[in-house]
C-alpha cells in the first residue's frame, strides 16, 4: 500500500509538470485551432532561461550569492516565464500571424519547422548534449523529525525509517559547501529501515560512526521539490481561472474562442487576444521548463522539449483540447499512467515490460479517445478558452 | 576611400600567396618524408560531440609528434559522422573515394563502426575502431580491428572487481534497453559475476533519454543489495545516481567506460563522489612516463583540461598506424592491402593505454584500469587489472 501510495505520489508530481506545459497547448488550441509544436521548445528555452539566470545570479560577487534557494528559484521562474512569454509573443508576431489565412495545413507546418529551427538554435548555443542545472532548493523531506544521537542509541524511536544525512564532500573530507556557505547536497543513508526492528548493539555501533545529522522519517515522504511543483501547479490554475472567468480580457478571450468573427465584430481585438493568449501559454511553458527541466530533473538539454513537449500535448487531448480544466486532469493522468508503466508492468505484464511505458501509455490514451474522442472534458462548451 | 580598403586587400592577396606557395612546397616529399593520408570518422557533433571532440585532439596531437618520424607524415581528414550511424558509412565511403586515404580511424559508438564495417569490407580499405567496444564488431571482416579491448573483457573486469574489491556478494543490473553498448556490457557482466559466485538479485532498465528514474530507484531502495552495475551512457546514470542518492540510497554504482564523460559530473554534481567506480582504458596519474609524457603534451596544447579516455585511444591509434605504415614500408610499397596486413601483425607495441598485441581474432588483449569518481570531476586510479 504504501510503495502505491510512493508511486502514486510521484505520478502525481510528473503529472503536475506536463499539466503546466499542457495548458499552453490547450489555449492557443481553443483560440485558433493551431497545435502549437513549438511549445516543447518554449519550455526548453525556459529551461535554458532559468539556468543562465541562476548562474548569473549566483555568480561570486553577483546580486544573489546570499539569497536563500527559494527566492533564487522564484526569480528564476519569474524570468524564465516572462522571456518566454516575449518568445511565444515574437513567434506569433513574425511566424503565425503572416500565414494564418494559408489554411490550417500550411499553419501546423510551419509549427512544426518552428519547433526544429527552436531545437537546432537550441543544439546550436549550448551543443547536442545535458547540462546540469544549478541547484536551488535542497532536497528536504517531510515530514521529518531531527532525532539526537542518545535517543537514538537508546533505541527510542521504533517503526520509522531512520536516516543520516552527511554533507558531500571533496577528496580532502572537505564539506562542499555552496557560494552562500550551506553545504551544495546530502547524502542520506538508510540506517533502520521502516517497520524494521531495531537492533540495538548494530544500532550503537553505527550511531558511534555518525558524526552527522540523524533524522526519523516515516515511509511515505514528500519532498520539497514536489511540494513546490504543487504550489505553483496550483496557483497556476487559480490565476487563470480568474484571469479567463473574471476578467474583461478573459471575458474577450471566450468571446473570441467562441466565434472569432463575431467577436471581432463585437469591437474585441482579435489579434491583440490571440497574442495574450500566446504570451499566457507561453508564460507557463517557461515556468514549467524550470520547473521539470531545471529544478526536478535537474538537467536540460536543447532536445528535452520534444518528448515532453509531445506527452503535454497528449495530456491535452486526454482532457479535451481546448478546455483548461481538462489539461490539467489530463496532465496529472498521464502523469499516474506513466508511472504506473513504469512501476508494475515487470511484475503484472512480462519481464521487461517496463521499457514499453510509453507505447502502454499511448495505447491508453488511444483506447480512450476511441471511447471518447473529444477526450474527458471536451464537450464541456462553458469552460472552453 | 577605396583606395584605403584596397590596400588591406593587397596585403592580405600577397600573403596568402606566399603562404600558399610554401604549403605546395611541404606537401612534396622532402627530406626523404612520405606523406599518408589518413581518414577519421568521429562524433564531431550530436549526442556523443565530447567524445568525437576529445578523439579528434588526441589523433592530431599523434599527428604533430609523429610528423617525419622514421620518414612518416600524415595528412590527416576528420569527417564528422553527426552520431549516427548513416552518416558514419557515408563519411567513410566519402574518405575512401574522395580522399584516397589508406586507413581510416573511428567512430566512437559501436552502433557507429557497425555501420563502417560494412563499407570496409566492400571497399577493402583498413578500418581501426580506436573505442568501439562491442564485441560482434571483429567477426566476419578481414578489415576491421581495433586498439581497445571489448565488452566481454569489459563486463568481466567489472563483476570480479565488483566480487572481490567491493566485497559485493549481491549485485543489481541497471540497463539502457535502446543501446546494444548497455546490453551488451550487462549480459557480460552477468556472466562473469554469477560464474564467480556473485548473485544478480533483480535487473532494471530504462531507455535512452529517460530523465525520471524515481520508479528505478524506489526498485534500488527496496532492494537488499551490496552494488549497483549500470552498464548504460553518462547522462542517464548521472541522473539515476543523483536521484539515489538524494532519495537515501547509498551503495556503490559500478559503471562501464561510457560513464568518463563530462557530462556525468555536470548533471551528479558532488553525488558524482559518493561511490562510484568505473572501468576505464587509460588514468591520467599513470605513473608511466608516456602516460605522463601524453598527458603533460595534451595539456600543453589544448589547456587545463586533461585527457579523456577517448583522447588515449585515439592518439594510440594513430601511433598503431604509424607502426604499421613502418613495417609496410620496409617489406615493399604500402597499399590498403600490405597496411591491414601489418595491422594484423602488431606486436608487443607499447601505448599509452598499455602494450598491445593484436590476436588473430583481431582483438586486443591489455589491462584495465578501475578509477573512482570524485566530487570535483576528476578520476582516481583504483585498481589496474590484467587480462
Amino acid at each position: 500500500m504504501t510503495e502505491f501510495l510512493i508511486q502514486t505520489l510521484h505520478g502525481l508530481t510528473l503529472g503536475a509538470l506536463f499539466a503546466l506545459v499542457a495548458i499552453g497547448y490547450t489555449m492557443v488550441f481553443g483560440i485558433i485551432k493551431l497545435i502549437n509544436f513549438a511549445h516543447g521548445e518554449f519550455y526548453m528555452t525556459g529551461g535554458f532561461t532559468g539556468m543562465l539566470v541562476l548562474m548569473y545570479l549566483s555568480g561570486s560577487g553577483r546580486l544573489m550569492v546570499h539569497s536563500s534557494g527559494e527566492l533564487k528559484l522564484f526569480v528564476a521562474l519569474a524570468a524564465a516565464g516572462m522571456a518566454v512569454a516575449t518568445l511565444a509573443l515574437a513567434t506569433e508576431r513574425l511566424v503565425y500571424r503572416p500565414i494564418l489565412g494559408a489554411g490550417r495545413i500550411s499553419v501546423l507546418l510551419t509549427a512544426v519547422g518552428m519547433s526544429m529551427l527552436l531545437q537546432n538554435i537550441g543544439i546550436g548555443v549550448f551543443g547536442n548534449k545535458n547540462t546540469g542545472f544549478p541547484e536551488t532548493v535542497e532536497d528536504e523531506h517531510y515530514p521529518h523529525t531531527a532525532i539526537s544521537l542518545s535517543e537514538l542509541s537508546a533505541g527510542k524511536i521504533a517503526g520509522n525509517l531512520i536516516v543520516y544525512r552527511t554533507p558531500y564532500r571533496d577528496a580532502h573530507g572537505n564539506i562542499l559547501a555552496g557560494p552562500s556557505g550551506k553545504p551544495l547536497g546530502f547524502i542520506s543513508t538508510t540506517l533502520v529501515e521502516a517497520g524494521q526492528p531495531i537492533d540495538g548493539k548494530k544500532l550503537q555501533v553505527a550511531v558511534a560512526a555518525i558524526p552527522e545529522d540523524v533524522y526519523a522519517y516515516p515511509a511515505l515522504t514528500i519532498r520539497k521539490k514536489q511540494i513546490i511543483i504543487f504550489i505553483a501547479l496550483a496557483v497556476s490554475a487559480l490565476g487563470l481561472h480568474l484571469l479567463v472567468q473574471k476578467s474583461r480580457v478573459g471575458r474577450a478571450m471566450r468571446a473570441v474562442s467562441h466565434d472569432m468573427q463575431a467577436a471581432s465584430l463585437m469591437g474585441i481585438d482579435c489579434s491583440r487576444i490571440v497574442a495574450l493568449t500566446f504570451a499566457i501559454g507561453g508564460f507557463f511553458a517557461g515556468i514549467g521548463g524550470v520547473l521539470a527541466g531545471g529544478m526536478f530533473i535537474s538537467t536540460v538539454d536543447p532536445m528535452m522539449g520534444f518528448m515532453f513537449g509531445l506527452k503535454a500535448f497528449i495530456a491535452a487531448v486526454l482532457g479535451g483540447i481546448g478546455n483548461i480544466t481538462g489539461a490539467l486532469l489530463g496532465g496529472l493522468m498521464l502523469g499516474l499512467i506513466e508511472q504506473f508503466a513504469q512501476h508494475y508492468a515487470d511484475s503484472v505484464l512480462f519481464r521487461g515490460a517496463s521499457s514499453y511505458r510509453d507505447a502502454i501509455a499511448f495505447v491508453i490514451l488511444i483506447v480512450v479517445l476511441l471511447i471518447r474522442p473529444r477526450g474527458f472534458l471536451g464537450r464541456v462548451e462553458g469552460e472552453k478558452v | 576611400m577605396r583606395l584605403r580598403l584596397l590596400c588591406p586587400v593587397l596585403a592580405l592577396l600577397s600573403l596568402a600567396l606566399i603562404l600558399g606557395s610554401c604549403g605546395d612546397g611541404a606537401a612534396k616529399p622532402a627530406g626523404g618524408v612520405t606523406r599518408y593520408p589518413v581518414g577519421a570518422v568521429l562524433e564531431k557533433s550530436g549526442t556523443m560531440e565530447n567524445w568525437g571532440d576529445s578523439s579528434q585532439k588526441g589523433l592530431e596531437l599523434a599527428s604533430e609528434e609523429l610528423n617525419g618520424k622514421d620518414g612518416i607524415a600524415f595528412d590527416l581528414f576528420v569527417e564528422d559522422n553527426k552520431s549516427t550511424p548513416e552518416q558514419s558509412a557515408n563519411a567513410f565511403i566519402s574518405l575512401c573515394n574522395v580522399k584516397n586515404v589508406l586507413v581510416v580511424i573511428g567512430s566512437v559508438a559501436s552502433s557507429n563502426t557497425r555501420a563502417m564495417k560494412e563499407q570496409a569490407n566492400k571497399l577493402k580499405v583498413p578500418l581501426i575502431t580506436h573505442a568501439s567496444t562491442n564485441v560482434q564488431l571483429t567477426k566476419e571482416t578481414e578489415w576491421l580491428f581495433r586498439v581497445c579491448w571489448n565488452d566481454a573483457f569489459q563486463g568481466a573486469v567489472c563483476a570480479n572487481f565488483a566480487h572481490d574489491q567491493l566485497k559485493a556478494k549481491k549485485a543489481v543490473i541497471v540497463t539502457d534497453s535502446g543501446q546494444d553498448y548497455s546490453r551488451g556490457l550487462s549480459q557480460n557482466f552477468r556472466e562473469t559475476y554469477t560464474k564467480s559466485g556473485g548473485v544478480v538479485v533483480d535487473e532494471l532498465t530504462y531507455q535512452s533519454g529517460d530523465k525520471v528514474f524515481t520508479s528505478q530507484v524506489e526498485k534500488l531502495k527496496s532492494l537488499d543489495v551490496d552494488c549497483v552495475f549500470a552498464s548504460g551512457y553518462a547522462a542517464e546514470v548521472a541522473m539515476m545516481l543523483k536521484a539515489a542518492r538524494e532519495a537515501g540510497f547509498s551503495k556503490p554504482f559500478l559503471g562501464g567506460d561510457g560513464l568518463d564523460d563530462q557530462q556525468f559530473f555536470s548533471i551528479a554534481g558532488p553525488a558524482a563522489g559518493t561511490g562510484v567506480y568505473l572501468c576505464n582504458h587509460a588514468h591520467n596519474d599513470d605513473p608511466d612516463p608516456r602516460v605522463q609524457a601524453f598527458v603533460k603534451a595534451y595539456k600543453a596544447k589544448y589547456g587545463a583540461v586533461p585527457p579523456n579516455a577517448m583522447a588515449f585511444l585515439a592518439y594510440d591509434a594513430l601511433y598503431a598506424v604509424q607502426d604499421s605504415i613502418k613495417r609496410a614500408a620496409q617489406k615493399g610499397t604500402v597499399t590498403r592491402e600490405t597496411l591491414r596486413d601489418a595491422i594484423a601483425t602488431i606486436k608487443d607495441l607499447p601505448l599509452v593505454t598499455g602494450t598491445i598485441t593484436i590476436g588473430p581474432d583481431h582483438e586486443v588483449r591489455k589491462r584495465a584500469v578501475v578509477v573512482e569518481c570524485q566530487a570535483d570531476g576528476t578520476l582516481k586510479f583504483v585498481a589496474e587489472i590484467k587480462p
